[in-house]
């Protein structure tokens, strides 16, 4: 199954197997994993599931949306930022690392 | 000593109790919550819905979560009466035994119900046979994404956003889908006249009909139950098999009315979200508020309005029921013709929407009113606009279509009480909202 990990600022990890297609967002909103709101559902409205991903892995682009939405989030953005709702596992990416930011709101 | 108590786990209720205790509170949260099972996020029951799809389901917090913040949730628990001299809320349990719970504070985020098609939210006849649909719950969802499995035509009351929203998905499931609108035109509540104008011919164009001035008067049912045909005023007759009710909520004030707290259009409270007893506020769809971006009190239904109305009471509840006794004192402390005691903090935070329609999304911040002057920025005929809305100079209200970058420069914009006047916004130059945001002085 693929795998998403969530490191947290105290450094806590937390490693979930997840369905195929799972998002960050919905996967750490479902498993109560601190540090991610998603507050709206997931529609990328809110930038309350900001994360910085890991290493150089395969992700879709950010869309118009999700790179404006960025430009609002509550701890800084860098080049490794993107909105859990919109990044999964999946369709040959098996694993996924991410940092979970200080803050969301 | 009693804590706070939370009548309602939508939205406002659970973010408010979860902000309380990120704020510091350290004294008992409880939530009431009606429903059974993990209180559930509601945006994705209409924007994601899909026919036979696995239901969108999106817990607000986990229950793990919940528990580690020292969240208490009660499902199944109805409240039933308060005791506001006694400060006590009366519930019936899931087991349908009854209970009392002490509170220091109570916030009402009692949302509302799902209105019929009759007047003052009422049912007309035949209104409750099987296969017409209201969309509010997680069961709501669930039952209507079953029935979208098997449906051969489908009608809509009411030309809203949740009405559209699931026109859009039954459409798109190639089910025939008839939208039905009382008014002249559709999305009154949420778009001006442009946009709505936009979507409308977007929607026929996606296989969407839409008959405006339709007047419900009744439902035909078949032999065995269901429904058949819905029925128009002037006669018309309109064949479906599956109907979504979808003409709005009717906040649930029953409670606070019941206690001799005023409502009007929703449990009234003040610019501080508290209602006249200063130990209970109300928050999210049920509530009735002030806000300097209305000219009269106003009751909204939506995400950004019951979190940040559920984090603005949740942040000075954790500060004033704190520590009483220091700001008593540091009020007392404070010297003649010193600096004047903090002004308590209204609620001011601007309200925004969303929706998903017609394939694309719509975002509106402010809010949207035909009554002043506007002007279009973008390119509609290549579905990438936002509309400007001024009440005399000032700008009050945006509503972008695939332009989310104006849409998030309107949001500060607003906020801070900026942007454009009509003049320079009708003087031609303004590409973009963005862009006037990064070159205009404040």
């Amino acid at each position: 199954m693929p795998t998403i990990t969530y490191h947290q600022p105290s450094g806590e990890r937390t490693t979930l197997e997840v369905a195929e297609g799972a998002t960050v967002m919905r996967t750490a909103v479902t498993n109560g994993v601190p540090g991610i709101v998603g507050e709206c559902g997931g529609q990328a409205m809110c930038a309350t599931c900001h994360v910085y991903v890991r290493g150089d892995v395969a992700l879709p682009e950010r869309s118009e949306d999700e790179d404006e939405m960025l430009d609002c989030t509550s701890s800084e953005r860098t080049d490794a930022s993107r909105l859990g709702c919109q990044i999964a596992v999946g369709g040959g990416l098996d694993s996924l690392e991410v940092d979970v930011p200080a803050s969301q709101v | 000593m009693p804590g706070v108590v939370i009548v309602g786990a939508g939205q406002a209720g659970i973010e408010a109790a979860c902000v309380l205790r990120e704020a510091g509170y350290a004294r008992s949260v409880t939530v009431l919550g009606e429903e059974r099972g993990t209180p559930y996020q509601r945006p994705p029951l209409s924007k994601d819905l899909s026919a036979g799809g696995e239901l969108p389901l999106l817990p607000l917090r986990a229950p793990r979560a919940l528990a580690e913040l020292g969240v208490t949730v009660i499902e199944g628990a109805r409240a039933t009466r308060l005791l506001r001299g006694e400060r006590l809320v009366e519930y019936t349990a899931a087991d349908g035994r009854p209970h009392r719970l002490e509170y220091e504070h109570l916030i009402l985020a009692t949302g509302g119900t799902a209105r019929g098609t009759g007047p003052g939210g009422g049912q007309r006849p035949g209104e409750d046979a099987a296969g017409v649909h209201r969309l509010r719950t997680r069961e709501d969802a669930q039952a209507l994404a079953s029935a979208l499995r098997t449906a051969r035509s489908v009608a809509v009351i009411g030309g809203g956003v949740i009405g559209l929203e699931f026109a859009s998905i039954s459409a798109a499931a190639r089910v025939p889908t008839t939208v039905l609108e009382r008014g002249q035109r559709i999305l009154r509540r949420f778009v001006g006249g442009e946009s709505a104008a936009w979507l409308h011919g977007r929607h026929e164009d996606r296989g969407v009909r839409i008959l405006r001035q339709a007047t419900v008067e009744g439902f035909e049912r078949t032999e065995d139950g269901p429904v058949a045909a819905v029925l128009l005023a002037g006669g018309g007759r309109l064949e479906a098999d599956l109907v979504l009710v979808g003409t709005g909520v009717t906040p649930a004030v029953s409670l606070a009315a019941d206690a001799g707290l005023e409502c009007a259009g929703g449990i009234t409270v003040d610019a501080r979200l508290r209602t006249a007893d200063p130990r209970i506020s109300a928050i999210g769809d049920c509530a009735s508020f002030v806000s300097p971006h209305a000219p009269a009190p106003l009751r909204l239904e939506s995400v950004q309005n019951a979190t940040d109305q559920a984090r603005f009471v949740g942040r000075a509840l954790a500060a004033e029921l704190a520590a009483p006794a220091d700001l008593a004192g540091r009020a007392d402390a404070a010297e003649p013709g010193g600096a004047p005691a903090p002004a308590q903090q209204n609620y001011v935070d601007l309200p925004w929407f969303w929706s998903v329609q017609a394939g694309v999304k719509v975002q509106v911040a402010g809010l949207a009113t035909d009554a002043g002057a506007s002007v279009v920025i973008g390119d509609p005929s290549a579905g990438k606009f936002s509309v400007l809305r001024f009440a005399g100079e000032r700008l009050v209200c945006v509503e972008s279509i695939g332009r989310p970058a104006d849409h998030l420069a309107a949001r500060r914009l607003l906020a801070a009480g900026d942007g454009p006047t009509l003049a320079e916004a009708r003087a031609g130059r303004i590409e973009s909202l963005k862009s006037w945001n990064a070159v205009v002085p404040v």
